[in-house]
């Protein structure tokens, strides 16, 4: 068995999300910085605050425009009988082993903005926290959920005749 | 058996005590709130008095009303006043049934049984309260337990058990809440004195920081010592018992199966006495009052807490109480995120000090503020790096067949020992210096008595750290082919209850 990717189509859905982000904190640092000049008064005595203003929004910029396709490139994640193992990150790379065993709950979500590219989310609760297969196209989430909700019957149906 | 029995086959009602409770509670809420007014306002007192009237005619319906029945599958609760309810808790979700003992159930000679399930949903509050006389309490309890443990629980005597001294009961008021709470309050007790000896009518200052220090310690530490006061820890069989309480009785007991993890605490005026505690992550317990977890063990000298560690918790032992510490080269990474920190701050708090001129116009305040603002720069640098020398020094891992341990904590420390099973999900990380190194970092779910608790790692070698999540698999992998063998082959099934029994 092969870890899977996600789908091309996932990236246009990420640059929304970010462009949207992007634009929020954006909006957020300029605000502050002119309630800034209000309490602070004259702002030409701090010239750099603007200029730090202005390298935070590029930065922001620049990090939300490559975002998508590295966490594109680096998502991996793959379901066994035994674990659901997702490798994910853009800086820090994380690698979340979740067993089958442990999963109590099996969610497919959508927001407004994976549905409007087909796309949902599946979360998946155990009592000590909840981990997600992001980005997949509506069915493939389905067919994932099914396939964990089998995983965990067969794993209850071997719990209860042993009780 | 036979009152057993009974209790079975009988539906019964909690003891009006209840009632008395539920009114006292009311009483003092709504008299705090109003009492301020009585004088001006008589007819304010009136009012109370006629809610007051209203709502224990309530609470005496409301327990008339309430039955409790226990069936062969569950205990069932049913109300049946305005608002109906039917609630069945089947005796397999039951963790533990404690029992407490308040001011009025000593005064009416009754025992609050609480029952608790296994669900992070529910870990702080009970799933249901049972107040009953303290006879027919006993008789429930031993029945419950008999339906949940297939067993009935028995009791420790009164010469059974590990006991503590006053003077470590002291000593666990003292010091086992953060240092950084006692050294604040020591830094207030030291200003309180110095400005009593040498400053001139500075009694109200002297007066303010005792209310600090007396706020901020010696009342939570008086309230810790009344709390575990006659400290009682015992083993039968798989079964702890813990009891302890100076004005409110607590008691509880709990299979040793029911422990997601041990963790030993040592706060640094713990260290200095060499003595230390042990907490406990048990789930289905409600002891979770003021974010304090279960204790097996309050402060003693570390040979006592061994002493506990081997009698109590046999299970959670597998190494000399020392991990292996975060590779040198740990401190690449730690150093990069420290320097991406003080770039931001550094140049932030030093841009400030140049410019404080356009901010503050008081020459006095000016000359403070130039003076404090690099101050406080060199404090975070080396504060910054004294972390990282003793992040490698003392943060610590170690990884066993069935357990795992790992230490954190620079001031207060803690060795949380923890075992595969109860691991809920795993995650491994590292970032761009980390991954050059070959290192990575760890954090642990856990279901925990105060809900979701995640337990994390210094760095270590990915390798080393992928041994947790593997590990976990395999014995899940292990335990669930064992279950499928014994189901197919019921020679074997009946071996396989034998063992477990």
């Amino acid at each position: 068995m092969e870890y899977k990717r996600l789908d091309p189509i996932s990236k246009r859905a990420m640059y929304l999300e970010n462009v949207i982000s992007a634009v929020i904190l954006s909006v957020i640092i300029a605000t502050a910085i002119i309630f800034s000049a209000e309490y602070i008064g004259d702002l030409s005595y701090f010239p750099l605050m603007e200029y730090a203003a202005i390298a935070m929004i590029a930065l922001i910029v620049l990090y939300h425009s490559i975002e998508p396709i590295v966490f594109y490139n680096r998502y991996r994640y793959i379901i066994t009988d035994d674990c659901i193992d997702v490798r994910r990150g853009v800086i820090i790379i994380r690698r979340t082993v979740v067993p089958i065993e442990r999963v109590h709950q099996v969610e497919v979500t959508r927001g407004p903005i994976l549905n409007a590219f087909g796309l949902a989310e599946v979360q998946v609760t155990t009592a000590g926290g909840v981990a997600k297969i992001q980005y997949q196209k509506l069915d493939e989430a389905e067919e994932v959920a099914e396939r964990l909700n089998a995983l965990i019957n067969r794993m209850v149906r071997v719990m209860r005749n042993d009780e | 058996m036979n009152e057993h029995s009974e209790a079975m086959n009988e539906r019964f009602r909690n003891s009006a005590t209840v009632v008395v409770k539920n009114v006292a509670t009311t009483a003092a809420i709504l008299l705090s709130m109003t009492i301020w007014f009585f004088i001006e306002q008589p007819q304010v007192a009136i009012g109370v008095i006629v809610v007051i009237a209203l709502l224990t005619a309530a609470f005496c319906w409301r327990w008339y009303r309430t039955l409790i029945e226990l069936t062969d599958e569950g205990m069932i609760i049913e109300r049946n006043t305005v608002f109906k309810l039917k609630r069945t808790i089947p005796y397999i979700k039951i963790a533990s049934i404690n029992a407490d003992r308040s001011v009025i159930d000593r005064i009416f000679g009754t025992v609050s049984l609480k029952v608790n399930i296994n669900t992070s949903t529910n870990v702080l509050a009970p799933e249901a309260v049972l107040t009953l006389k303290k006879e027919f309490a006993e008789t429930i309890r031993e029945t419950l337990s008999l339906r949940i443990f297939d067993r009935e629980v028995t009791e420790p005597g009164d010469d059974e058990g590990i006991t503590f001294s006053n003077t470590e009961l002291v000593l666990h008021g003292l010091f086992s809440m953060s240092s950084y709470q006692t050294l604040f309050a020591i830094a207030v007790l030291v200003y309180a004195v110095i400005v009593s000896l040498f400053a001139e009518g500075g009694l109200a200052g002297v007066l303010l920081a005792l209310f600090i220090v007396l706020t901020i310690h010696m009342v939570p530490a008086i309230m810790t010592m009344i709390r575990f006061h006659g400290f009682k820890v015992s083993r039968i069989g798989d079964t702890i018992h813990i009891k302890h309480g100076a004005v409110q009785n607590y008691k509880t007991s709990f299979e040793i199966s029911r422990i997601n993890a041990v963790r030993i605490r040592r706060t640094f005026f713990a260290r200095l006495l060499k003595s230390a505690y042990i907490e406990a992550e048990v789930v289905g317990i409600s002891a979770a009052k003021n974010d304090q977890r279960p204790l097996i063990c309050i402060l003693c000298k570390m040979s006592s807490v061994r002493n506990v560690m081997e009698t109590i918790v046999p299970e959670f032992i597998y190494v000399p109480y020392e991990t292996k510490k975060q590779p040198p080269a740990s401190k690449w990474p730690m150093l990069l995120n420290a320097a991406v920190v003080l770039a931001a701050i550094l140049p932030a708090l030093g841009y400030l000090s140049l410019n404080i001129d356009h901010i503050v116009y008081d020459t006095e305040w000016i000359a403070w503020a130039q003076t404090a603002i690099p101050t406080v720069m060199v404090i975070i640098t080396a504060g910054v790096l004294a972390g990282i020398y003793y992040s490698i020094k003392l943060r610590g891992f170690d990884i066993g067949d069935h357990m795992f341990t790992f230490s954190n904590g620079i001031l207060d420390r803690e060795t949380s020992i923890i075992s595969y099973g109860k691991v809920q999900i795993a995650e491994t990380g590292a970032g761009i210096m980390a991954r050059r190194l070959g290192l990575a970092k760890c954090n642990i779910s856990l279901l925990s008595t105060l809900g979701t608790k995640k337990i994390g790692s210094g760095y270590f070698t990915e390798e080393d750290l992928k041994r947790i999540p593997d590990r976990m698999l395999e014995l899940l992998e292990y335990e669930l082919s064992c279950k499928i063998l014994t189901q197919n082959d019921p020679k074997q099934k009946e071996a396989h209850s034998d063992a477990r029994v």
